[in-house]
């Protein structure tokens, strides 16, 4: 059976990860390529990294950074961020990406979506649409020159027409607020579009995941800044969902937290005195590829 | 040992170099025939459009090197993903193209139905056929799928399937020539476990 994905969510600004917040604040983080590692050891199902410089600098994302990144990572990336030409494309594919993602400006450059489609294949194609409520109404934002887009139902439609691979929602209204995932947004989205669909925006805890996860037809839930500063956030996260109700995800990480309970924020609640007072060690043997 | 990833400029030949490469191989990313000949594996790695594929092996004439190391000197190959797919008959992505023969099957869209199109993300398979491939890899392990056309196949090369609507061909195996419709090289440990079953087994082969 096919599981529903939990997804990290990078986003780069100056070549460093940040945490952002309302798409206005930004938090710094630290290297790339450190945080893929833990991500990929803690088992994360997919990794998105996006440069929110590159667009309104006219650059394409580092490859170096890509480069230096997918060498520890064996789940699959995606990668976005200045994307304009096949050649582009073909640069992040050759430097570790195995897919794109491409900002949803490009649903008005029919010849190139279709182009990269037919290059690339539909599953290498991703398109990005960063979403906000007006009025009751979903919009699409164009965050390079703050102003609105056009109906979010009517990108949803070209997307499909152009036969890309997947859809990324992305909640501006949410961004680093802590709100949770946008259960609403979601509905529509997915009874709208058959394509696989991935939300991000107002994960704060793992909770959140779950309650993002219990709709069926999302593929993939993300969260961005939840995934930082915690040691196993990951694995963490999983073993919470899991936990709650036998919901399909992938938990095979080598550190599962099988015996531990959680509080809705996924910290760990302190374990029986009794049962502490006759555990001494629990050793970890380490894992054999 | 000598290991060769076909550059045809269809793949992520950089994702499967890395997973490789962790494992302790060097390989060598190559469409050159001496590299080919050389070589004691061959990996096929392949993401993209099938006429595509086929196209650019044409083009780099690597049909008749391939064919002569695989099929005639038994040369263990894997195949992933599209690189899977070429191997059968024929495919009616885009255009009814003609593959590389080796396995007998088709190569279809996988019926629309209320799933989304493509299948991606991870999804239990069921091992099939016992063989190294999946050496210390149980039934219900995860594997990253994408892939809007699925590989039908005879019952006897398949090793491997996964449900999705339908029962999908996760992996084949004939003889020489191992295939996965997944991604190993990007499916955490289960995946490169199973890189290293292959390894094993190329090892063990080896004239």
């Amino acid at each position: 059976m096919l599981k529903q994905r939990v997804i990290a969510t990078l986003i780069i600004k100056n070549n460093i990860v940040v945490q952002s917040i309302g798409f206005k604040k930004y938090l710094p983080v630290g290297r790339l390529d450190i945080a893929v590692e833990y991500l990929n050891r803690w088992g994360i199902d997919e990794i998105i990294i996006l440069d929110i410089d590159a667009s309104r600098n006219q650059t394409l994302i580092s490859t170096d950074l890509i480069q230096k990144a997918s060498q520890s990572c064996f789940v699959p990336i995606c990668v976005g961020g200045g994307i304009k030409s096949i050649k582009d494309i073909q640069n992040l594919l050759s430097n570790g990406a195995d897919k794109v993602s491409i900002n949803h400006h490009f649903l008005h450059a029919p010849s190139f979506i279709k182009e990269a489609v037919s290059t690339f294949g539909s599953q290498c194609i991703v398109i990005t649409f960063d979403v906000q409520k007006i009025n009751g109404q979903y919009l699409i934002y164009d965050y390079l020159n703050d102003t609105i887009f056009e109906s979010l139902e009517h990108g949803l439609k070209l997307a499909q027409a152009y036969n890309v691979g997947e859809i990324l929602i992305n909640n501006v209204d949410r961004d680093g607020m802590k709100t949770g995932l946008d259960s609403e947004l979601a509905n529509i989205v997915t009874s709208f579009s058959s394509l696989p669909i991935m939300m991000l925006g107002g994960a704060k805890n793992p909770q959140d995941l779950l309650d993002g996860i219990k709709n069926p037809k999302l593929s993939a839930v993300c969260a961005a800044n939840f995934f930082h500063f915690t040691e196993h956030s990951v694995n963490i996260a999983k073993s919470f969902i899991k936990k709650e109700v036998n919901y399909p995800i992938r938990h095979e990480s080598h550190v599962q937290y099988k015996e531990f309970s959680f509080d809705t924020d996924g910290r760990i609640l302190k374990r029986d005195d009794r049962e502490l007072s006759q555990l001494l060690f629990e050793v970890q043997e380490e894992e054999i590829i | 040992m000598k290991i060769v990833i076909i550059d045809y400029k269809m793949g992520n030949t950089q994702s499967i170099q890395n997973a490789l490469s962790f494992l302790g191989y060097n390989t060598i990313i190559s469409h050159n025939y001496d590299e080919i000949e050389d070589a004691d594996a061959l990996i096929l790695p392949g993401v993209g459009a099938f006429h595509q594929a086929m196209h650019n092996l044409q083009e780099l004439h690597l049909i008749e090197p391939l064919e002569r190391h695989v099929i005639k000197k038994k040369k263990p190959i894997l195949g992933i993903c599209l690189g899977m797919q070429i191997l059968a008959k024929s495919s009616s992505e885009i255009e009814i193209t003609e593959g590389l023969n080796w396995i007998d099957a088709k190569v279809q869209q996988i019926p629309s139905t209320e799933l989304s199109i493509p299948h991606v993300g991870w999804n239990s398979i069921e091992v099939r056929k016992d063989n190294s491939l999946f050496k210390n890899i149980s039934s219900d392990t995860h594997f990253y799928f994408d892939h809007s056309f699925h590989f039908m196949a005879r019952n006897k090369d398949i090793s491997s399937t996964t449900l999705y609507g339908q029962e999908i061909v996760a992996s084949i195996q004939k003889e020489n020539i191992f295939a996965t419709q997944f991604h190993p090289e990007k499916s955490q440990s289960a995946g490169l476990k199973l890189l290293r079953n292959f390894l094993n087994y190329v090892e063990d082969n080896r004239c």
